[in-house]
């Protein structure tokens, strides 16, 4: 009996000296990581805004003039890759700006799959001039149409070269498997997209926002091709949500100055989403 | 040999044990990188923080800072049959002398990196004495030593050799047995963790959320996961002495380098518990940590574990060191826990055969 309790006593002692070490070292090391996690993050955190084909750098002044209307406001850099590679940026970045909108359009924006893989790396390429540029290590993006399918493409193919993160992704009216409208044919770039899908970032959060002025899609891109981007995002990247939209300004190419979409953008996309205040640069 | 290395060893104990004690302490509580300090962040509000920094450091200086000499002296002493007065004053002396030097990586060192040197001089000393004239392996002694000392020096200076810190795989297989030797190992538990070139890619990509570069590498195996207690698994020793070695002496010891044992100091169970230089220990002490390693690898590679990636101080328990680099990831605390039983496993048919083989008192 003595020798019994003896034990047990040793045994609650241990246990008593375990938790009383174990519990203080963790919350330490959890301080530790996220110490080490502010030095590391660069205090800017742009969201970068690519259009889809046919479009210009200046595709989302008016979602960006609306923006900065409803929030504190951001200053907007645009900025048009040449095809050799060179940038040609109009406006800047304000100083002290931490959420900067930064449009990254393409001289050349055909469409196509072999001419979204050059943007993807005209993308990239431009992209790292920026960033080393403005000293950003971290971003979120927003892809309208097929914008959607660069920044896509992006982070399969350059993304884990770079040492910069991506922490939120939204792909508006983004046609995954191109103008197919039928999920089971699946056009090269959706096969291709599936196949490198172990590459996306597991710590991003990607919206799939889509348009319906009828029901089965926005009247260019059909819904069912937006859908597909759950066979490259579902059950790889940390949340995937899809949106659908209907109603006025819903077709395809009005999706970025549609109402309520400007509303997800503010409520998921920006920092600090309901903060009127200074405005730091209007969007022109 | 063995018993000459017991009758050696013995007087010694109590230096060791207070060297080391002092040694832990300076290590893990009274040092700004120390897991304690850290931890409950001592530096702040411990009054006499510096203080006792300095009082530990004196200490273990003036200890284990001196153990090769005091080896040498010892060995001499054990071995010699007359006048082991004098023998060990020549052995210190001599040992001493070969210690002068400005470059202190060619001499033999004076601290606990030099006991196996400390060791071979004594007895080469004791030997000579039960062989030689006294006057003549005094006198000798005394001139050797001193010859050699100053040819050392002038071959020193005129090639300066840049040693870089080894490593590569087979890291893994050596350091144990250079351990066992009682030679400074190439991965000593007292050295700082996850700062090498892999570690730091590892480190940027994980704050980067990216995919690391490096997810199977000896910093991220060999560290966390099979150096408990320091060099050889020895925490899982203590714990197969105390479960059941019956000799109340060695329970005493296992108790007494339990705390040391949990910052990763073993040097009172290296000498006390004969692992040093003893053939049979070296099985175990050399397994032990392959185990640990294995498991580790297999976890890693069936991803059932994060990779080892933030940096904690050197001095963690060992067992809390995959749990704290991952920044909490239950799986590598439960492949941890793993390694500590399997090397407890390894350890208990030797504690059993040596503890009742052994009937010395």
């Amino acid at each position: 009996m003595a020798k019994w309790v003896r034990y047990l006593s040793l045994g609650g002692l241990l246990l008593i000296v375990c938790l009383a070490l174990f519990i203080p070292a963790t919350t330490w090391m959890h301080h530790q990581v996220r110490d080490a996690q502010v030095v590391h993050d660069s205090r800017m955190a742009p969201i970068i805004l690519v259009p889809g084909s046919s479009a210009t750098q200046n595709r989302f002044n008016s979602l960006v003039t609306t923006l900065n209307q409803r929030t504190n406001g951001h200053s907007l850099l645009k900025v048009t890759v040449k095809t050799d590679g060179t940038v040609q940026t109009q406006g800047r970045i304000a100083p002290r700006d931490v959420e900067p909108y930064i449009v990254i359009a393409f001289e050349n924006n055909q469409d196509g799959y072999n001419n979204i893989k050059k943007q993807a790396r005209w993308f990239d390429l431009a992209f790292n001039q920026l960033a080393t540029k403005y000293h950003f290590n971290r971003f979120n993006a927003i892809g309208h149409s097929n914008g959607g399918l660069i920044l896509t493409l992006f982070l399969a193919k350059y993304y884990q070269k770079s040492a910069v993160t991506m922490n939120k992704l939204m792909t508006i009216g983004t046609p995954y498997n191109l103008e197919e409208s039928n999920p089971h044919n699946r056009t090269q770039m959706l096969a291709d997209l599936i196949k490198a899908r172990k590459q996306l970032p597991k710590n991003l959060t990607v919206y799939s926002l889509a348009g319906t002025q009828t029901y089965d899609g926005d009247g260019i891109v059909p819904l069912a091709s937006v859908e597909c981007g759950k066979y490259i995002f579902q059950n790889q990247v940390k949340h995937y949500t899809q949106i659908t939209v209907s109603g006025d300004d819903a077709s395809h190419s009005d999706l970025p100055q549609n109402q309520e979409i400007e509303g997800y953008i503010q409520q998921y996309m920006l920092a600090k989403p309901n903060q009127p205040g200074q405005r730091i640069g209007a969007g022109k | 040999m063995q018993k000459l290395l017991k009758q050696t060893i013995q007087p010694l104990m109590p230096v060791v044990l207070i060297g080391t004690a002092a040694q832990a302490l300076l290590l893990s509580v009274f040092s700004k990188d120390g897991f304690f300090a850290q931890v409950f962040d001592l530096t702040k509000w411990l009054p006499g923080f510096h203080t006792l920094h300095d009082c530990c450091a004196l200490l273990t200086t003036y200890t284990i800072g001196l153990l090769g000499l005091l080896m040498a002296v010892f060995a001499a002493r054990a071995l010699t049959k007359n006048d082991k007065q004098l023998a060990s004053l020549v052995a210190g002396i001599g040992y001493l002398i070969l210690n002068t030097t400005r470059m202190a990586t060619f001499s033999p060192a004076i601290g606990a990196d030099g006991i196996l040197w400390g060791l071979l001089f004594g007895w080469l000393i004791g030997f000579s004495f039960n062989h030689l004239p006294k006057a003549l392996v005094t006198g000798g002694t005394l001139l050797i030593t001193l010859g050699l000392r100053l040819g050392w020096d002038r071959l020193a200076t005129a090639h300066v050799i840049t040693l870089n810190a080894p490593r590569g795989s087979w890291l893994l297989w050596t350091n144990s047995v250079v351990a066992w030797l009682g030679l400074p190992a190439p991965i000593d538990a007292m050295m700082p963790m996850l700062t090498g070139t892999k570690a730091t890619a590892n480190l940027n990509a994980a704050l980067a959320h990216h995919s690391l570069p490096n997810p199977i590498s000896i910093g991220t195996l060999y560290r966390p996961y099979a150096m408990f207690g320091g060099v050889g698994m020895t925490l899982g020793l203590i714990i197969a002495i105390l479960l059941i070695d019956k000799r109340s002496e060695k329970r005493r010891l296992a108790w007494w380098s339990l705390p040391m044992s949990v910052v990763n100091l073993n040097l009172p169970l290296m000498l006390g518990y004969r692992i040093w230089l003893n053939p049979l220990m070296l099985i175990p002490y050399f397994c032990a940590p392959l185990a640990s390693c294995a498991i580790a690898w297999s976890a890693l590679k069936l991803h059932l574990i994060n990779t080892s990636v933030y940096q904690v101080p050197a001095t963690t328990p060992g067992p809390m060191i995959a749990w704290l680099t991952t920044n909490g990831n239950w799986p590598a605390l439960i492949v941890s826990a793993l390694c500590l039983v399997v090397s407890v496993l390894i350890y208990l048919p030797f504690v059993k055969k040596v503890s009742g083989g052994e009937q010395l008192g």
